[in-house]
């Protein structure tokens, strides 16, 4: 098993435990993205047996899937077998979000069968106005940080591309590149589209509402935590340029395969750091107080579409960062774009 | 201060949003110099269009109780709205005369009307000292 293989099944395992983890990066309150005005609907007997199913599915299935996956690695050549691979994350995607719906239609069901919740609203939001963007959202000056790696690795593209071979690495793995493209603007390029898609990912989470709204202790320390997420965005978004930066330079000079491979891990601790966020700041916190039931806005607790909500970006109900507005031309634009990016520099 | 919004009620939302906060001026828990989120950050912590925010707080400007600065954002300036008493009190005869009026086709006695008057000073001078 070569190393590429070994990395793309970690990278499965990885998505796997995420997947199967779903009910739990969400707030107490929220069950397969149902909003409940109590917390204490994480301990009820009927939620417990719904997340229970969910979690022996959808181990379940990623278990066969993962199973497939090795018996693929024995019997197909290295080409057909990443072929495969991509043929069982696209699976293991669609059944356990299947799985997720079906259980997000069971929790509906458990919420019309209980008694209605005083403190469950449809028509009554308390904000608090006290508070500054100065206090609830980063500073615009830290994306600034941003902003002297990606010129200089435009400015290598530009000035370097005479200079640079006529095979271009496109791939990297932990020993250093292992797949080449011949040269073209269209290939030197797409690191600099990269760090840009990420810029502005970062610009546009910045101001992105909580999932659950209502009063401010229905999403209590939420603009902390969205401060030091987008920061946690930012660094990474550095670390990431600057990976990127690397990447061009070798274009021209060889770069020695360490730096990818402390790059790429410091970048791994951030998915780390993430979830460690979002259990101190999010998962831990006492939700209290009338909570806006707007379920009816979360198509199968997942998609988010409301035309009367101007953000581009929210939170995400279930899982870890920010989902975009359906609703919302500018999000489509946002989403398509991301795909057509990712379709393009993965060609 | 919390401002609350209720999408059921009759009034529009731009009017509760000028209302809330004309009304955490009186009682003393906005100040002068105090900043207010932004229009984009409001709409989205309500849920409601940017225009509807931004309505109120045109509002608001033009009655002098806020002070919109372009770059550095939004802030209390109820000293303008102090100036224009006599403004006020001009237009707010109508309404004024309209709930009266009310009170009296109803029978409301006048020194309920004024005890209620009274004790809604207090309370917002009260919570002001």
């Amino acid at each position: 098993m070569n190393e590429n293989i070994l990395i793309l099944i970690c990278t499965y395992v990885l998505v796997a435990c995420l997947m199967i983890m779903q009910p739990w990066f969400s707030r107490k309150n929220v069950l397969f993205g149902v909003v409940f005005a109590n917390p204490s609907i994480w301990r009820d007997a009927q939620a417990a047996s719904i997340r229970r199913r969910y979690l022996v599915r959808s181990a379940g299935t990623d278990l066969a899937l993962f199973v497939i996956l090795l018996f693929l690695s024995f019997i197909l050549t290295d080409e057909k077998w990443l072929f495969g691979f991509s043929m069982v994350m696209l699976a293991l995607i669609v059944i356990d979000s299947f799985l997720f719906v079906l259980a997000n239609r069971q929790t509906r069901k458990l919420k019309q069968s209980m008694a209605p919740d005083a403190q469950l609203t449809t028509k009554k939001i308390v904000v608090d106005l006290g508070k500054s963007d100065r206090e609830t959202v980063l500073s615009l000056k830290w994306v600034l940080l941003l902003v002297p790696v990606f010129v200089a690795t435009l400015a290598v593209v530009w000035f370097g591309y005479p200079y640079m071979a006529d095979s271009i690495p496109t791939h990297f793995g932990i020993s250093g590149p292992d797949r080449w493209a011949p040269k073209s603007w269209h290939t030197v390029l797409s690191p600099v589209a990269l760090e840009l898609m990420l810029g502005a990912l970062v610009l546009f989470t910045r101001r992105a509402p909580a999932s659950v709204k209502g009063n401010p202790n229905a999403a209590p320390g939420y603009a902390q935590y969205r401060k030091m997420m987008t920061l946690l965005l930012i660094i990474f978004c550095l670390l990431s340029e600057i990976l990127f930066f690397l990447v061009v330079l070798s274009f021209i000079t060889p770069i020695s395969p360490l730096w990818f491979a402390i790059l790429s891990l410091v970048n791994l601790g951030f998915l780390i750091t993430m979830i460690w966020l979002y259990i101190r700041f999010v998962r831990s916190k006492h939700v209290s107080g009338p909570i806006l039931d707007d379920d009816g806005k979360w198509i199968w607790g997942i998609f988010y579409f409301n035309r009367s909500d101007p953000s581009i970006f929210v939170e995400k109900r279930v899982g870890i960062g920010f989902t975009v507005n359906m609703a919302r031309p500018i999000a489509w634009i946002v989403l398509v774009g991301i795909i057509l990016i990712t379709i393009l520099l993965s060609r | 201060m919390l401002l609350s919004i209720d999408f059921g009620s009759d009034q529009p939302i731009y009017m509760q949003i000028r209302n809330g906060i004309v009304n955490g001026i009186a009682s003393g828990n906005l100040n002068d110099g105090d900043p207010l989120p932004s229009v984009r950050t409001l709409g989205a912590e309500i849920g409601v269009n940017l225009h509807t925010v931004n309505k109120a707080y045109q509002l608001l400007q033009s009655e002098g109780f806020i002070e919109i600065q372009r770059r550095r954002g939004t802030f209390i300036k109820a000293g303008d709205a102090a100036q224009n008493a006599a403004e006020f009190l001009e237009n707010c005869g109508d309404p004024l005369k309209t709930l009266v009026s009310e009170a009296v086709t109803r029978r409301v006695d006048r020194a309920v009307l004024h005890q209620m008057i009274d004790h809604m000073y207090d309370e917002l001078e009260g919570n002001e000292s």
